[in-house]
């Protein structure tokens, strides 16, 4: 059986016009896709991934390719930013060939089923961890057994009616998963041309109001075994990638096991590769970051989110202003190449002051760079209920497409328009005068702002 | 010695030639590199400003320029 699985861009917006300005917007690949691909490839399937985010093709280039390769089976990954190239894609294909088996996983299977299947005539949707529930699912077609009630988080179709199993069991031996096949994509990701991103644990038992991958992955942390991940970047080092990049959930949330990581990963001399990570500011001791200093993370960013107590404390963040400024200067004094924050902007009850107040302490801590967003949620997210509970937003019935910049939404935010003000004053700030000097001299030691650059020339030439 | 660090010591080298005099004379007439980012804010917006910053330090002055064209 031949199964292509579609990572989807979001050059076509609601009205179905197509963007014609393009740019690569990802530079690691879809993990989550590449899991289900090479467990579907252990058991005898043929399995082709491919990205739109990589190689921004264009909707009828991706339909040539499914022409081309005429799969019994198409995964897609349905998100928020990619709905309406899905939806365009979907007619296009089962318009082409309606026997087709369409397949939807991600964000819109796991939260609206039931709407996503009504919107857009899916004939599956995977809910929960998808590995297993899409294998199950791939087995049962391959022998044309049609009881689907047998398959844990499947939503389907049964005499026009649409109906959903439970969700499967959340996995507890991470390591019963195959290791991710990057080479089910055909090209190079990346800042530097070889990036690739490594899964090492699942699940945050932190909840932060703004945060919704807890909803998705469960609060229950679970981790592979350092082993398992020593052997995955062992295999990613054979292929030739250079940054690895840990996009868990909560990475250092067990420090025996960070420790442990860092051990092996210099034990089997896996140093000379370059590692990014994420790091929570009550978890950033000395010793923690010392250890990933010596195994060669160049990159550590800190959700800092704000620079006010009171508004931590509404995101539920469960930090403290005295931890974040602690825990700048430990990673400045552990000599962590690279550090960056976050910092958010816009919560409902978040004042003018309480904005500019979080501006000048991101610019005034020592980070390599502050990274300022706006605050948005989508219809899953804490911020957006309360804010319908309290009648402060009316829901409308596609809202659940959407996702909201929450100063849009709610009546009591710091407006968008000043906001943004706001934001490109904390963005000038970071290259003020004072800072420049020390801006290039970063800019001029560091191999991978350099391999970034170098790559980003070389790519514009080729 | 591998092409990666050949090209990494090349473009130090252009950097420091090329650049560093940029720098300083903007650094002099102060306002240059706040003029660029102002342009490039107005044009990308202050979040993919703030990304290529982050991305590539101050090499993403190259983008911003780009941009301006």
């Amino acid at each position: 059986m031949d199964i292509l699985l579609l990572n989807l861009n979001n050059f076509i917006d609601e009205h179905g016009q197509e963007s014609k300005f393009r740019v690569k917007q990802v530079w690691v690949p879809p993990l989550g896709l590449l899991y289900i691909g090479q467990l579907l490839i252990e058991n005898g399937y043929n399995v082709k991934v491919y990205d739109q985010n990589v190689t921004v093709a264009e909707n009828f280039e991706i339909m040539n390719l499914i022409k081309k390769l005429n799969p019994q089976i198409v995964g897609f990954s349905v998100l928020i930013d990619n709905f309406w190239t899905v939806k365009d894609i979907h007619k296009k294909l089962k318009h082409w060939n309606p026997n087709i088996i369409t397949v939807a996983g991600n964000y819109f299977a796991n939260f609206f089923p039931e709407k996503l299947m009504k919107e857009m005539d899916f004939d599956f949707c995977i809910r929960g961890e998808g590995e297993f529930s899409f294998l199950n699912l791939v087995n049962h077609l391959d022998k044309k057994k049609h009881d689907f009630h047998e398959i844990k988080g499947l939503t389907f179709r049964e005499n026009n009616v649409v109906k959903s199993t439970p969700l499967p069991e959340k996995l507890t031996n991470l390591d019963e998963l195959p290791i991710p096949n990057r080479k089910l994509i055909d090209f190079n990701y990346g800042l530097t041309g070889k990036s690739t991103s490594i899964l090492s644990s699942r699940g945050c038992p932190y909840q932060c109001r703004f945060c919704t991958f807890s909803i998705v992955m469960g609060r229950k942390w679970r981790p592979r075994s350092v082993k398992n991940v020593a052997e995955e970047i062992k295999l990613l080092k054979d292929q030739g990638y250079k940054d690895i990049v840990f996009v868990d959930d909560n990475f250092t949330l067990n420090k025996k096991r960070i420790f442990r990581l860092c051990a092996e990963i210099k034990r089997n001399q896996l140093d000379d590769l370059r590692f990014l990570g994420v790091c929570r500011v009550d978890n950033a001791s000395f010793n923690i970051l010392r250890a990933l200093v010596s195994a060669h993370f160049i990159q550590i960013l800190y959700g800092i989110e704000s620079g006010s107590q009171r508004i931590l404390d509404y995101y539920k963040k469960g930090i403290t202003i005295p931890q974040i400024k602690q825990a700048v200067k430990t990673a400045n004094k552990a000599r962590l190449e690279l550090l960056y924050g976050t910092f958010v902007l816009g919560a409902p009850s978040e004042t003018l002051s309480e904005a500019k107040e979080t501006i000048k302490f991101a610019n005034k801590l020592n980070l390599t760079f502050p990274i300022f967003q706006i605050l948005y949620a989508n219809p899953i997210a804490p911020i957006y209920q309360e804010l319908v509970e309290k009648g402060q937003h009316i829901p409308q019935e596609d809202d659940w497409k959407k996702v909201f910049k929450i100063p849009d939404i709610s009546p009591t935010s710091i407006p968008t328009r000043v906001l943004m003000k706001l934001l490109n004053e904390g963005v000038t700030q970071i290259l003020n005068k004072r800072r420049v000097t020390h801006h290039l001299f970063q800019a001029l030691k560091n191999n991978f702002y350099i391999d970034a650059t170098i790559h980003s020339i070389l790519q514009k030439k080729l | 010695m591998t092409n990666i660090k050949l090209m990494r010591i090349l473009f130090k080298l252009c950097a420091l030639v090329g650049f560093l005099p940029i720098f300083f004379l903007a650094l002099l007439f102060s306002n240059f590199l706040q003029n660029v980012l102002k342009k490039a804010l107005k044009e990308l917006g202050p979040e993919e400003v703030n990304r290529l910053l982050a991305d590539k330090g101050l090499f993403a002055i190259f983008d911003f320029l780009e941009h301006m064209k």
